[in-house]
């Protein structure tokens, strides 16, 4: 008496011995462990799976009887060969991969992130955590979705996931995805679970759902994979036309800007001196264009499984990038130590006494000229040494101090300059070519100042005190007013008025003050709710017309 | 073992011409290509074909159709594409090539040299 058990194989129910199952199951895990390492692996098994299932039919309907036993399953494998029978035939590349997989299991330590094909619902990446954390998919897959509510970092996580990811191919990779050692044990426990989800997927309608779902998922994995290959060819083309402008810029800028200074139309960027701008801009050019094309190439190599980037290519765009970031510091900061002392040069200059001064800024980027002079010629010469395009720096600032009344007066210029040393910003500070014209009574200030032999921005300021006898008049065109600085103006400004030409001012022991408030001219006339209209609310003073005619009222608690 | 390693590999050379033979005259079943084989003493155990097979199919040579069988389960009935019959075309010229060749050499021995 035996005892029998109901196995099946490719659908198809057979009734086998106890004795002739193992041996079968034994015969079975080796030639899985056998064709493990091959990609083909399961078509192989399948192929020959099926052939035992035709043979065991074969039997039983020869044979009249209901049971394989032991001798048939000995016949089978002897007909379908041992594994041992295989190895003479077979490949030599699939030998030697088992070879390498055998040497493997021995340093076989942990699990390797991968995505199960078996396990899946888009692209098996939920799964593949899953047997790497030791958690359960659905639990991944529960996290993913609740991810997914947050602004949707679900998805972007899982596809970048997905693209990371290799799938597990062979049976090999599976075990060493699941952290299985692939030796014969688990080929056996692998082989089993096997066979379970056989039965299962042959058990009724059930495959057919199943098999559904897995190629509605593939759909939406190949869809999902297009949206990623378009967003990452819209990143790469954004990177690309960035690295052609800059480009274009880093070759404008070194080879031409010294023209553009030339010619007068671009201010120079003159933080730089001439010879360094073209190599300043190339370095910072070159130093932010690698990164770029690294992260671009990297793109490219995502999308379309390019092959990495030439080793020499690769070092050489290294060696170039470190050397162009090395210049760049080394302008940055052979500038920034060019800001290290100020320097001030200070001058002073006598003025005529006079009751009333009359200051105004002289606008020196405006050329002027006058009626009897042809005008061609003015231009030319004031264009002649392309200085009016070099009177640029605006840094002027105007004071003004009161001395005793029987002083004289003066006017004290100070140039400030920076410079790496006191030497070198006391230099710069002579550099600059600052003008006033005095007439008489009438100064006028330059609205800008020059720098000489080609001197360098290094923070140069005018600053100007006026040094006026208490109980003089100054007065002030409105074009000063931005440069001057101790002047309390909104005290000499009516509310709201911008119109004022001049303000007249009066040099006192406690400073400069207001001398004269000007009179608003155009005076403005509002309508109250009520129909009142009220011509002019002036300080103290209140002109209205209403419906009991004119009233002036006049506020005398002031 | 360099007998066995330059036997394996002539068998296996000759294998895949056969195969391609065998199947290039019509659609034919794995196990019908086996008792072919098995005719011409070329092939021992049918588990070293399905790899073959699978292999050839894969690389375009071989097309398969499933079809029922009053026994058992659907059968895997093989032919050959196109592009099968091309690559059976070059191995008919290099067989020939290799035939002369071999005949060329073995003509120099004595016949009772080599056994049968």
């Amino acid at each position: 008496m035996n005892k029998t058990i109901i196995i099946n194989i490719n659908s198809i129910v057979f009734h086998i011995e106890e004795d002739a199952y193992d041996m079968l199951r034994t015969y079975m895990i080796d030639i899985k462990k056998h064709f493990g390492h091959s990609v083909d692996s399961k078509e192989i098994l399948l192929d020959i799976e099926n052939r035992i299932a035709e043979m065991f039919t074969d039997k039983i309907q020869s044979g009249k009887k209901e049971v394989i036993n032991s001798q048939d399953v000995e016949e089978v494998i002897t007909q379908m060969g041992r594994v041992s029978d295989f190895e003479m035939d077979e490949d030599t590349a699939g030998a030697q991969a088992e070879q390498a997989a055998a040497a493997d299991t021995t340093f076989q330590v942990g699990k390797k992130l991968m995505r199960d094909s078996d396990d899946k619902v888009l692209g098996g990446v939920c799964a593949g955590l899953g047997h790497y954390f030791g958690i359960e998919s659905r639990w991944v897959r529960l996290l993913f979705a609740l991810l997914f509510l947050f602004a949707g970092t679900g998805i972007l996580f899982y596809v970048i996931l997905w693209i990371i990811m290799p799938l597990a191919v062979t049976r090999v990779d599976k075990m060493e995805m699941r952290g299985e050692a692939p030796n014969i044990q688990n080929f056996k426990k692998n082989f089993e679970e096997e066979m379970g989800s056989i039965r299962e997927n042959f058990s009724g309608a059930g495959a057919n759902v199943n098999r559904g779902v897995r190629s509605a998922g593939n759909v939406i994995g190949n869809i999902l994979i297009v949206f990623v290959k378009i967003i990452g060819l819209l990143f790469a083309f954004s990177i690309g036309l960035t690295l052609l402008g800059l480009l274009i810029a880093v070759i404008v800028m070194a080879l031409g800007v010294s023209s553009i200074n030339n010619d007068g139309i671009i201010e120079g960027f003159n933080f730089i001196s001439q010879k360094d701008t073209p190599w300043a801009f190339i370095a910072a050019g070159l130093s932010t264009a690698i990164p770029l094309i690294g992260i671009f190439y990297l793109i490219i190599r995502i999308l379309f499984n390019r092959r990495p980037m030439n080793n020499y290519l690769a070092v050489g765009l290294l060696v170039i990038f470190l050397v162009s970031a090395g210049a760049s510091t080394y302008y940055t900061a052979e500038v920034a130590r060019d800001f290290k002392e100020r320097s001030i040069i200070t001058q002073e200059q006598a003025i005529g006494e006079f009751d009333t001064y009359y200051l105004r800024l002289n606008n020196s980027r405006e050329i002027k000229v006058s009626d009897n002079v042809d005008k061609k010629n003015t231009i030319r010469l004031n264009f002649k040494n392309n200085d009016l395009m070099k009177v640029r720096m605006d840094d002027i600032s105007i004071n003004f101090e009161q001395i005793d009344s029987l002083a004289k007066p003066y006017i004290k210029y100070e140039y400030a300059a920076k410079g790496k040393n006191y030497k070198v910003a006391t230099l710069r500070a002579s550099n600059i070519d600052y003008k006033t014209a005095i007439d008489s009574n009438q100064i006028a200030f330059d609205s800008h100042f020059d720098l000489l032999n080609e001197e360098l921005y290094r923070d140069q300021e005018v600053t100007i005190t006026l040094f006026i006898p208490v109980g003089k008049k100054i007065v002030l065109d409105n074009s000063i007013r931005w440069k001057v600085r101790n002047v309390p103006f909104d005290t000499c400004y009516p509310e709201d008025s911008y119109d004022i030409k001049q303000t007249v001012w009066k040099m006192t022991e406690r400073g400069i003050n207001c001398a004269i408030m000007p009179v608003v001219l155009d005076e403005e006339i509002e309508e109250t709710e009520t129909g009142d209209v009220i011509i002019s609310e002036h300080n103290d003073t209140r002109i209205k017309i209403d419906s009991s005619g004119i009233s002036i009222q006049t506020n005398k608690n002031k | 073992m360099i007998a066995e390693n330059t036997q394996t590999q002539m068998r296996k050379g000759i294998l895949e011409y056969c195969i391609l033979s065998i199947i290039s005259r019509g659609e034919i079943y794995a196990s019908d290509i086996i008792s072919e084989l098995k005719k011409a003493q070329l092939l021992v155990v049918e588990g070293t074909l399905y790899p073959l097979l699978t292999r050839l199919k894969n690389n375009g040579l071989l097309s398969y159709i499933w079809k029922e069988s009053t026994s058992g389960p659907p059968r895997k009935y093989y032919e050959i594409t196109q592009e099968g019959l091309d690559v059976l075309e070059k191995l008919d010229i290099t067989w020939r090539e290799l035939n002369f060749a071999v005949e060329i050499s073995l003509a120099g021995r004595k016949s009772t040299d080599i056994k049968n």
